[in-house]
C-alpha cells in the first residue's frame, strides 16, 4: 500500500501517513503550499498516478483516439465507446484534443485515472474550475475507482470543494492531519430557515419566509397562503408551528399559523371573537382563540 | 516487455508522426535528394551518393524522428500517467522506434526505386546497413531521453546530421584525401558502409560494431540516468 509521510510534508515530527486504501477515497484540504510538495513527491514515484487539474495530452490525437491509447496502454477493460457515452464525450470525440474546452481536457483526465493500471491515484485540485457537469462526473469517477478497488486520495485547497466530494473530510494542518468535525446536533441552532418546502401540482416548490401570509389547517391538509394561492404542505401544523416559531409566526388558533409581519390589525367582534386581519388587498381575516389575545399584542409590539 | 503497449505506443506515435508536419516532412528529405541524383547523370550512380541517402534517412527520420517525439513527450510531461516501471519506458522507447523504422525504411525504399540502385547488396553490406541504423536509433533515443524540449534537439541534431549523415559531404569541403580531417574521417561509420562494397570487408565491419557498441553505451548511460531522474 502506498502512503506519504504527514512529517515530510508539513516538515515537522508527526508520525501519521496518509495512505492509500485500496476500495476507498479520502478527501484532504490542506494549504497550497503542502499540495505542492504533495505533488512533487508524489511525481517521483512510478507506484501513484498524480491526476492534476488539467492533465497533458497529444494534442494531434482525437478524443477517441486517445481513449483508445490509454485503454490500450492501462490493459483497461472497458469499452472505449461506453466511456465516451457516459462521461458526456460523444460530440467530441472526433475532435482533436488540441481543440477541446479545458472542460473536456479535465474530464479525459478524470478517465485516464480511472482507466490506468495504478492502484494509487492522488487527484490534486481535481475541481478546479470544474462545470457542473464534471463534478457530476468526477464523482462517477471515484465511484468507479472505488469499485476497481482503486485507492484514492483527493487534496484540495477550497473546504468548499472538499465537502462537494464527501460528507467526511480531513484538514491538514502544521498541527498534522484531522478529521473536520461536521457534527450536525451541535450546527443546528445555526441553520437558518429561510424557505419552505411545499407542493404545487406536481412541482416542489420553495416559499421564502417572508411572502407567507399565514398557514393553515383544512381538512388533513396544511396549506401555507401567499397572496390569494394555496401550496400544499408536508407535516402537520403542530410542526410547522415548532419550526417557524422563532422566524415571527405565531399559532393564533388551532388550526392557523400567521407572518406577524403581515398582520395590519386585531378586531375584536364580541367578547370571545376575534380576528386578525392581514395585510394584503382582501384583509383576510385569520380566527384567533380567546386565550391568545394577549400574547398576540405583546408579540405584535415587541416582535 | 509488453507487447500490447509496444503495440499502443506504436498506433499513436504512427498518427502522431504523420500529423506532425515537422516530421512528416522529413520523410521527403532522401526521396527529394534521390530524384534530383537521378536527374543529374545518365550512368548507374556511385555508391557514395547512394550512401549519402542512406546517411540523410537515417540521420534525419531515424534519428531526429525518435529525437524529437521523445523530446516532445517531455516537453509536455505526456508520459508522466504512463510511467508504472523502467520497463515502460522501454515500452515507449520499443514503440516509438517501430515507427521511425517503419518511416524510414518507407522513404529509403522509394528513394531507392527512383535511383534505380543497380548495385549488389552482399550479407556484409546489409549488415552494415543495419549496425548503422543500430547507431542512429541508439543517438537519437539517448539524445531524446536526455533533453526536455523539443527546441533542445537541434542543438544535438546539427552535428549529428552533419558528422554522421552527410559525411561524404567532406570530401567537398576538404579535397586533400591527405589531409588529416580526411584521414579522420575515414573512420566515421557511413565510410564503413561505403568500403564493404569493396573487397575489405572484416576491418570496416569491426570499426561499424565499434561505433554501434559505444552507441549502446552512449544510450545505456541516458536511459540510467533518466530513471534515477525519475525515481528521485
Amino acid at each position: 500500500m502506498d502512503e506519504i509521510r504527514v512529517s515530510e510534508v508539513i516538515g515537522k515530527e508527526n508520525g501519521q501517513t496518509i495512505a492509500f486504501e485500496p476500495g476507498e477515497s479520502a478527501v484532504i484540504q490542506m494549504p497550497v503550499g503542502y499540495i505542492n510538495r504533495i505533488a512533487d513527491m508524489v511525481k517521483s514515484s512510478q507506484s501513484i498516478f498524480l491526476l492534476e487539474s488539467l492533465m497533458p495530452s497529444y494534442n494531434r490525437l482525437t478524443v477517441r483516439e486517445q481513449l483508445r491509447f490509454i485503454a490500450k496502454w492501462h490493459g483497461s477493460e472497458l469499452k472505449v465507446e461506453d466511456i465516451i457515452r457516459q462521461y458526456k464525450l460523444e460530440p467530441w470525440k472526433k475532435t482533436h484534443l488540441s481543440k477541446c474546452t479545458e472542460e473536456v481536457i479535465q474530464r479525459m483526465g478524470y478517465i485516464h485515472a480511472m482507466m490506468s493500471s495504478h492502484k494509487s491515484i492522488l487527484a490534486v485540485d481535481p475541481l478546479h474550475s470544474a462545470t457542473v457537469d464534471n463534478i457530476h462526473l468526477f464523482h462517477k469517477a471515484l465511484q468507479q475507482m472505488k469499485r476497481t478497488g482503486k485507492a484514492t486520495v483527493v487534496i484540495t485547497q477550497s473546504t468548499e470543494e472538499a465537502f462537494v466530494l464527501s460528507p467526511d473530510i480531513y484538514k491538514l494542518n502544521e498541527q498534522g492531519l484531522k478529521p473536520v468535525a461536521t457534527d450536525d446536533a451541535s450546527e443546528e441552532p445555526n441553520v437558518k430557515l429561510k424557505r419552505l418546502k411545499a407542493k404545487y401540482q406536481d412541482k416542489t416548490i420553495f416559499i421564502d419566509l417572508e411572502d407567507i401570509e399565514y398557514i393553515e389547517s383544512s381538512e388533513g391538509k396544511v396549506l401555507v397562503n401567499i397572496s390569494r394561492e394555496k401550496f400544499v404542505m408536508d407535516g402537520t401544523l403542530a410542526q410547522a408551528d415548532e419550526d417557524l416559531r422563532s422566524y415571527g409566526f405565531y399559532r393564533c388558533h388551532r388550526s392557523y399559523i400567521v407572518n406577524l409581519e403581515k398582520v395590519k390589525e386585531i378586531i375584536s367582534w364580541s367578547k370571545n371573537t376575534y380576528s386578525v386581519v392581514m395585510d394584503n388587498p382582501e384583509k383576510t381575516k385569520i380566527p384567533l382563540s380567546r386565550t391568545k389575545y394577549n400574547e398576540i399584542q405583546e408579540l405584535l409590539m415587541h416582535h | 516487455m509488453n507487447t500490447g503497449r509496444i503495440m499502443a505506443i506504436f498506433e499513436k506515435d504512427l498518427k502522431e508522426f504523420t500529423r506532425n508536419a515537422m516530421l512528416f516532412t522529413t520523410i521527403l528529405l532522401p526521396i527529394i535528394l534521390a530524384f534530383m541524383y537521378s536527374r543529374m547523370g545518365g550512368e548507374a550512380l556511385p555508391a557514395m551518393l547512394v550512401y549519402l541517402i542512406v546517411g540523410v534517412a537515417f540521420s534525419a527520420i531515424l534519428c531526429s524522428g525518435i529525437m524529437t517525439m521523445m523530446a516532445e513527450e517531455n516537453e509536455k510531461n505526456t508520459l508522466r500517467g504512463l510511467m508504472q516501471s523502467p520497463a515502460s519506458m522501454l515500452d515507449i522507447l520499443a514503440g516509438k522506434s517501430l515507427v521511425v523504422v517503419l518511416m524510414t525504411a518507407v522513404s529509403l525504399i522509394i528513394s531507392f526505386l527512383i535511383m534505380d540502385v543497380a548495385f549488389e547488396w552482399s550479407i556484409a553490406s546489409i549488415g552494415g546497413l543495419i549496425l548503422l541504423a543500430l547507431f542512429f536509433l541508439n543517438v537519437g533515443i539517448a539524445v531524446g531521453l536526455t533533453v526536455d524540449s523539443v527546441a533542445t534537439t537541434s542543438v544535438y541534431l546539427l552535428p549529428i546530421m552533419f558528422i554522421f549523415g552527410f559525411t561524404p559531404m567532406i570530401e567537398m569541403v576538404v579535397p586533400d584525401s591527405d589531409h588529416f580531417i580526411r584521414r579522420l574521417t575515414d573512420y566515421l561509420p557511413l565510410y564503413q558502409n561505403i568500403s564493404l562494397h569493396g573487397e575489405e570487408t572484416t576491418v570496416p565491419l569491426l570499426i561499424l560494431l565499434a561505433w554501434t557498441l559505444v552507441s549502446f553505451l552512449y544510450v545505456t548511460w541516458a536511459f540510467r540516468k533518466r530513471m534515477s531522474d525519475e525515481v528521485k
